[in-house]
């Protein structure tokens, strides 16, 4: 099999075929089959994701493998309660390419997105990952609500929440600072069909 | 006046200090309302100690609470908060508690606001706030708008309570909004004078 560029690169040497072949299922293995699409597939982090911690980790700030290792040790260490980080992966290179942050109490999810900030279709590829995962939670865990902020620039993000059904509910004005500008930030809600237990119908 | 950040007429803002646990650990204890925190929990100094040492650790923070204290005699009043501080896009959450009941409803907390909303837009040069309001809570947010905020929108079946859902309603505020509500508090202030 051809090994992928980024299990070279995690290993730091070249790979012998046996080596790539075991790393290579270790990888794809945790794809979770419901959260695959086209271009991006979920899956749960690993150690080695230390390595390419750039892509996914939620800040601009610079952070280096060893820091990394132990946000991974240390935000896995139990079953996830709140909040589970899981990795936006590309189908076709098997790359990591953001991530997708969960809080959830059970009935409201909130996902927080962060992609690698060298991609040329960052938002297209969030996109993506928006379509898996609210019919996921929304459909599935049948979340009373499902919400998410985007950056008012991120057009294909915002095509695919719509797409999808959900609704901005909140307009933050001038909240993210881009080179030279700031644009709104935009709160998207999925609401569950499933909850008829809203405020609507109890007063009635 | 004690280690001061900033000064207001009647009331200051200082650094909240491991000292204050026991203060802030009674108060909730002797909580009145409800509504404010939704619902109310005893807290041990312990854990508040926890949060004051926490607050502290790192710089910069990405949480920011502060002390509002009596000038006259450095009372401990309540607290004013900087939520989720985000130094790149240069944003923040606002949040305010009186802890002391009697001195609800006088002034105190819209001053210290006012505070709170200087040191952010312009000691930190933050470029907007946001603040959350539980729909059901009128005052707080009857509060925001007279201190300048913009009302964004609602996110709905944010807070579960007696069975029914609420929604949170979303408030934004710029440097601009906020000195000219701060005119108007201060035009009033004098007129009562």
């Amino acid at each position: 099999m051809d090994a992928p560029h980024n299990l070279q690169r995690s290993a730091g040497r070249s790979l012998s075929a046996p080596e790539t072949e075991a790393l290579y299922w270790k990888d794809t293995l945790l794809r979770a089959v419901y959260l695959t699409g086209e271009r991006v597939y979920l899956r749960a982090m690993i150690l080695s994701d230390k390595d390419l911690a750039t892509a996914w980790f939620d800040s601009p700030y610079p952070i280096n493998s060893s820091r990394a290792d132990t946000f991974l040790k240390e935000e896995h260490k139990n079953f996830p309660s709140r909040s589970r980080h899981l990795a936006i992966v590309q189908c076709d290179t098997d790359e990591v390419v953001g991530s997708l942050t969960l809080f959830t109490d059970g009935r409201v999810a909130d996902l927080s997105f962060a992609m690698a900030p060298w991609l040329s279709d960052a938002d297209g590829l969030q996109a993506d990952a928006l379509k898996l995962v609210v019919p996921w939670m929304r459909d599935e865990a049948t979340m009373a609500t499902t919400d998410f902020a985007v950056a008012a620039d991120q057009v294909q993000t915002i095509a695919a929440a719509e797409e999808l059904g959900m609704h901005q509910a909140v307009r933050l004005r001038e909240h993210i600072a881009r080179p030279g500008t700031r644009v709104d930030l935009l709160i998207y809600q999925a609401l569950g069909p499933a909850w008829t237990f809203d405020k609507e119908t109890v007063n009635a | 006046m004690r280690n001061p950040i900033l000064i207001g007429t009647r009331v200051y803002l200082r650094p909240l200090e491991k000292s204050d646990a026991e203060t802030l650990a009674f108060s909730f204890a002797e909580e009145r309302e409800a509504m404010m925190q939704r619902w109310r929990t005893p807290l041990s100094p312990i854990t508040w100690e926890g949060h004051i040492e926490k607050l502290h650790r790192t710089q910069p923070p990405e949480e920011i609470e502060i002390g509002v204290c009596l000038k006259d005699d450095d009372t401990l009043l309540g607290t004013v908060n900087l939520f989720d501080v985000d130094y790149v896009n240069r944003t923040a959450e606002t949040g305010s508690w009186m802890i002391l009941a009697e001195y609800r409803g006088k002034g105190y907390g819209t001053e210290a606001k006012h505070l709170l909303l200087e040191y952010a837009f312009d000691r930190l040069h933050l470029h907007v706030l946001t603040s959350w309001v539980w729909e059901p809570n009128i005052r707080s947010a009857a509060a925001l708008m007279k201190q300048g905020y913009v009302p964004a929108d609602r996110l709905q079946r944010q807070e579960l309570l007696g069975g029914v859902y609420h929604d949170g309603l979303l408030f934004d505020i710029k440097r601009e909004e906020w000195l000219a509500a701060r005119e108007r508090w201060l035009a009033s202030q004098a007129e009562r004078a």
